[in-house]
């Protein structure tokens, strides 16, 4: 049962992935939820490559609380597509019932898109420190790899829709299969999906 | 004194290159793959004073500015811009 918690408090975390680094100036706040959990988030860049923002996640009884530093490592602009490498950097605190420990996060992103398909990989850790009230928990380990594709092309002033496949293992569990099909519409962008289990996946994002 | 001297002509070379532009300035901006992309761009002319009209193309992948009458912008400070908007930028012509 503490790994199901485990495995879906991590496949919460991840679903939504756009750039963790916008333009300079831009803030992005994004919602995760699902049966099992709520995950929302925001972050702030202050420079074209680099992202600060804050980060949480419940759970069950689990509650995460992160603040972030996210980097922009590198990003080719080819004629018609991009490719970027992310680094973000978390630390904060882990609250199971009335007992806080802390927590860090380190996770490092890498996509490629172009108007038609996107690929990205993602692996995150996230640090946990056991205490009296729970003395065995373990790290978690998140690997994450999406697909997208667009059936057609849309203008800016369009809605704009994706179909995005997205696989998930977390820590020793077997790899999960999600389908989701994005839509997206000037600075708003929504995701509605479900696993394989059934298990339903809504996501939004707004860039500010 | 050798310090001073390489500042100034580092100066002096930025005012040579950075021409003052008017009227209608296009922009080439390489990599623009979604309305995300726009929008950034977008944003961040529209804050300039400078700026009349600011028209992002996602199929042409470029920027295409009206600059208002009676003023001008560096051409340092569009290409900055596009850098801020996390792009690299070539001004010329359409």
């Amino acid at each position: 049962m503490k790994f199901l918690v485990f495995a879906a408090l991590l496949f919460s975390v991840m679903t939504v992935k756009a750039h963790p680094v916008i333009y300079k100036g831009g803030t992005v706040i994004y919602t995760e939820n699902s049966a099992d959990m709520n995950d929302w988030s925001m972050s702030y860049s202050y420079h074209p490559q680099l992202a600060v923002g804050a980060h949480y996640i419940k759970e069950g009884a689990v509650e995460l609380q992160f603040v972030q530093q996210a980097f922009l490592l590198k990003r080719w602009l080819f004629s018609d597509s991009q490719a970027n490498i992310y680094t973000t950097l978390g630390a904060g605190a882990e609250r199971k019932k009335n007992s806080w420990t802390s927590a860090e996060m380190g996770e490092v992103m890498a996509d490629w898109e172009d108007r038609d398909y996107y690929v990205l990989g993602m692996q995150r850790w996230i640090g946990r420190h056991s205490n009296a009230e729970d003395p065995n928990k373990i790290d978690l380990w998140h690997t994450k790899l999406r697909a997208g594709l667009a059936p057609f092309r849309s203008d800016t002033q369009d809605l704009g829709v994706w179909w995005i496949v997205q696989f998930d293992k977390h820590n020793d569990q077997n790899w999960t299969t999600t389908n989701l099909m994005r839509f997206y519409y000037k600075n708003v962008l929504w995701e509605v999906g479900a696993n394989l289990n059934g298990s339903y996946q809504l996501n939004l994002m707004v860039h500010l | 004194m050798k310090s001073k001297l390489f500042f100034g002509v580092l100066f002096l070379t930025s005012l040579v290159f950075a021409k003052p532009l008017t009227g209608e300035v296009h922009v080439k901006v390489p990599g623009m793959v979604c309305s995300f992309c726009v929008q950034g761009l977008t944003k961040v002319f529209k804050k300039q004073e400078a700026v009349e009209q600011v028209h992002v193309s996602l199929e042409g992948k470029f920027v295409h500015l009206v600059i208002k009458k009676d003023q001008s912008m560096d051409s340092d400070k569009i290409l900055n811009l596009i850098k801020d908007a996390g792009y690299e930028g070539q001004i010329g012509e359409k």
